[in-house]
């Protein structure tokens, strides 16, 4: 554990520097990251703009700010943390350099998945946490209920990391398949509105098949104390059931990976 | 001419090729794009719930009839040549292409009308499928349908060349990934993939009927949902026509210059 | 987890009967090609390794040679662990290479020439600070590593450069010293020397052997250039379409491929190829130089008459070199019989 804890800390020192080689991408990135929460806002506020609307499937316009802050969360989590890592997989097998990580003495998971950070997105997270705290600073917030929301959103990054890495995964069977986490991106993208914003069997679809509720509409119900005792339990244990799946098929993966390609 | 009709057959039958043998890629593309599908059910929802059934004159039935074509339009238009230029920039594979006596610009036309061949029947499945699935309804003007594509060809072009133009940017930045996300979401949102334009704040719908994006996107989506006239399509078709134009000779300016910063320094 | 290192004996690698098959697809080239792979494809085996056998010493080192797609790479990576045997058995350190344990990793490593692990952006010796990490290695034996390799590849002044700013010799001299940082004992070595120029050969030669002697490792190495392999290994093994066809020392090889010596002359008068050909196969004259292939047992006989009955200047006897070995090896096998290629290209 204290070898892999260390192991982190120099991976993250390698990309850091890697990253500080070209300075001159934060200016876009951080155009970028503004855009990105612009249209998000426009989104919202088109929704809530129409005459006679004053709230969308019983989420006021605070609370689904929330649900949009949690979602620009999400986004940075996935662009700085998660995509940089997953999309070098399919790259690493189209290339063969998956060879070196197989040939290292250290869990190939563990260093797939913590080799790189993009640290251009940061401002992501920051604005995503910007707008969650805005949208709750106008919302009732107990410190119970905050707490529940850190530890749900915990487990809703778990939950989106096995995803990526289900999807990514399949890469050792197909070529180009940097675009199936694309896939993912594109189901995502029903997460920038609480799920109770669509069509009643979407929502179930939402909550049950694809567990796009459990990452930004649980963690906002937690904040504003409106989450049921059902969904609070499912989420940490879908994160684990996901967990220990995707770590199953990882490995299924390398040992075919083995046995077939070059 | 028949050397450049042979070469032009050659390069899309090998293109074409390539295309086909990542079909699956192309399927997991179109899937992708949600944005429009995500939105259609939000307004769907909202418009069912709404008082009387409607917002502002759209039933959930027209809201998916919209949606859907704004969806099968965006689908039209797609591009990732910007991506293809950057990385080919970024790692010097743009140099054997510039070997050769074409423009590499016309490779990368090929790769994409070739997409879009393999593209249109599983394209056509889907929407067949999701419109079952939501009871949106097309027009049945027949002049509608053709009136649509061209104004499809004549914005994919128009958004051809202009990523092609930002992806031409590596050659003095590497952040031309970002430059081609932020007009993205220029291109989404003022396209009319929220919404139809007209529920966009006032200023926003000043601002963007200066953009070609609502001619290409928003547009023909409104002809396919039988909501815009045919005067009304000939008058987008014209500013699109001035914007191809205009980009024409941005993308050729760009090249150029490009060009020049490349045999200079390299990349 | 040691692994069970029951019944390896005391060889450093040793293979029984290994093998490897491909599945490929295939496709038809052009338009309809891809229209029919659209709807299926067809796929069959390709046998890469069929049936190769041998065994290793510690310390040993083995040129591995063979025509292109014969197998090298496949059997490399088998006995590294990167791919699983279709059948056979491979043992290498003791361990069982396909369980890919932690144990094994360190004992080994993999040099492929074209491939590169060190991290692109930055400097060499941040990938070798990853690895350090990776493979645990003291620090007291990271710096007495990095000296050692600083000096025996002249790695001064380049650690410190970024990887994309290295030239190709540099940067194969970086990958090295990644791919030996944890003192590995036993090097699978895979073109280690492609594309570069003599002088790099021979640094990278220099390394391999001084690494070979200092940590008594076992190494095995592809190559197309016979230089490599002439001047590191003893031992050579030829592969084939996926069989071992020698196993043995280089002069066997010799013997065993041409069997016979060339003779080259140097004469004062001009002599047509006829006349020469009295003495032995194969002439060639070119001017006043000329150069024939003897049978082993009649060289001394036929020099003594080439020297009485022609005007000759300088008279040398050499073994055939191994690439025109190895041309009539590949040559007679692919059947075109007694018709050695005139230019041996390295199979
Ligand atoms: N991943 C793969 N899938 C299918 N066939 C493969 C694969 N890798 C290698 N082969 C085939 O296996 C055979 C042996 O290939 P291998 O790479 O081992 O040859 P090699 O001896 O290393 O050749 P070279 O000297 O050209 O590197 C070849 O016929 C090759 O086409
Ligand atoms: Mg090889």
């Amino acid at each position: 554990m204290r070898r892999y804890l260390r192991l982190v800390r120099i991976f993250v020192g390698a990309t850091l520097s890697a990253q500080l080689e070209y300075r001159a991408n934060f200016l876009g990135a951080v155009l970028a990251s503004l855009g990105e929460v612009g249209v998000a806002l426009l989104g919202i506020s088109i929704l809530f703009g129409q005459p006679g609307v004053t709230q969308v499937g019983g989420w006021s316009f605070r609370e689904a700010l929330l649900v949009t802050g949690f979602f620009m969360l999400t986004e940075g989590v996935i662009s700085v943390f998660i995509q940089p890592n997953m999309s070098k997989i399919a790259e690493a097998v189209r290339t063969g350099n998956m060879d070196f990580t197989l040939l290292k003495p250290i869990d190939a998971q563990f260093n797939v998945s913590t080799r790189n950070l993009n640290v251009l997105r940061f401002p992501d997270l920051l604005i995503g946490l910007g707008l969650i705290g805005y949208a709750a600073s106008g919302l009732e917030v107990t410190p119970g209920g905050a707490l529940a929301a850190a530890v749900l959103y915990g487990s809703a990054v778990v939950i989106v990391y096995c995803i990526y890495l289900g999807l990514s995964t399949t890469a050792f069977w197909f070529v180009k398949t940097q675009n199936v986490t694309e896939l993912f991106s594109g189901v995502f993208g029903a997460a920038r509105f609480p799920v109770a914003a669509f069509p009643v069997p979407v929502r179930f679809v939402l909550t049950f098949v694809l567990p796009v509720a459990f990452i930004t509409t649980v963690p906002a119900q937690a904040l504003t104390g409106a989450l049921g005792g059902g969904l609070a339990l499912a989420s940490p244990l879908i994160a684990a059931a996901l967990f220990l799946g995707t770590r199953w098929f990882w490995r299924y993966a390398v040992a075919s990976y083995t046995s077939a390609s070059s | 001419m028949r050397a450049l009709a042979f070469k032009a057959r050659v390069l899309f039958a090998t293109r074409f090729a390539e295309m086909a043998e990542y079909r699956a890629e192309v399927v997991i593309w179109m899937l992708s794009g949600t944005l429009s599908l995500v939105m259609m059910l939000v307004w769907m929802a909202q418009a069912a719930a709404a008082p009387g059934g409607q917002i502002r004159g759209y039933s959930a039935p027209e809201f998916a009839t919209y949606f859907l074509s704004t969806w099968l339009v965006s689908q039209l238009l797609v591009v990732w040549v910007s991506h293809e230029l950057d990385f080919q920039i970024r790692q010097g594979t743009l140099s054997p292409q510039l070997l050769r006596p074409v423009d590499p610009m016309w490779l990368h036309v090929a790769s994409h009308v070739a997409e879009r061949l393999v593209r249109i029947v599983p394209l056509l499945v889907m929407v067949g499928l999701f419109t079952w699935l939501s009871g949106a309804s097309f027009t049945r003007e027949w002049w509608a349908y053709p009136a649509a594509l061209g104004l499809a060809a004549l914005g994919f072009s128009v958004r051809f060349l202009y990523e092609y133009a930002i992806g031409l940017l590596a050659f003095w930045t590497e952040s031309s990934a970002s430059f081609q996300e932020v007009v993205w979401l220029v291109y989404a949102a003022l396209g009319g993939m929220f919404a139809p334009l007209a529920f966009y704040p006032e200023w926003v719908q000043r601002v963007a009927v200066w953009t070609p994006f609502p001619y290409m996107l928003g547009l023909p989506a409104q002809l396919l949902a039988g909501k815009a006239t045919l005067a009304q399509a000939g008058r987008g078709a014209l500013v699109l026509l001035v914007w191809l134009a205009v980009f024409w000779v941005v993308r050729l300016i760009v090249w150029r210059v490009g060009l020049r910063k490349y045999g200079a320094v390299g990349a | 987890m040691t692994g069970d290192r029951g019944g390896a004996g005391d060889a450093a690698v040793r293979v029984r009967d290994l093998r490897k098959g491909y599945v490929v697809h295939e496709k038809e080239p052009g338009f309809l090609g891809s229209l029919r792979s659209f709807v299926s494809r067809k796929s069959r085996v390709v046998e890469a390794v069929r049936g190769v056998s041998f065994d290793l010493a510690p310390g040993e080192v083995v040129g591995f040679l063979g025509p292109n797609g014969a197998g090298k790479t496949t059997t490399l990576k088998m006995l590294s662990g990167l791919l699983h045997p279709s059948g056979g058995e491979v043992r290498v350190a003791g361990f069982e290479p396909g369980r890919r344990e932690n144990a094994f990793l360190r004992q080994i490593t993999l040099v492929m020439g074209q491939k590169q692990q060190l991290i692109w952006d930055l400097p060499a010796l941040d990938s070798f600070l990853v690895n350090q990490a990776i493979y645990e290695i003291p620090d007291a034996q990271f710096r007495a590593t990095m000296a050692e390799f600083t000096e025996v590849l002249g790695l001064e002044g380049i650690l410190k450069k970024q990887v994309r700013k290295l030239s190709l010799g540099e940067r194969m001299k970086c990958e090295l010293a990644a791919a030996l940082l944890h003192r590995p004992k036993v090097l699978f070595l895979d073109e280690p020397t492609i594309g570069l120029d003599v002088n790099m050969q021979e640094s990278v030669r220099a390394f391999v052997q001084d690494y070979n002697v200092r940590h008594n490792a076992t190494v095995m190495l592809t190559s197309h250039y016979m230089a490599d392999v002439t001047a590191l290994a003893r031992r050579i093994l030829v592969i084939d379409r996926g069989e071992v066809v020698f196993d043995g020392d280089l002069a066997r090889l010799a013997e065993q491929g041409g069997g016979g010596k060339t003779v080259r002359l140097q004469l004062r008068r001009p002599a047509t190829p006829e006349e020469l050909g009295r003495f032995g196969s194969e002439v060639r004259v070119d001017g006043l130089s000329a150069e024939l292939t003897v049978p082993r047992a009649l060289v001394s006989e036929r020099a003594a008459a080439l020297l009485a009955e022609l005007d000759v200047a300088d008279l040398t006897v050499e073994d055939p070199s191994i690439e025109s070995v190895m041309a009539s090896l590949f040559g007679a096998r692919a059947g075109q019989a007694g018709q050695p290629e005139r230019t041996p290209e390295p199979a």
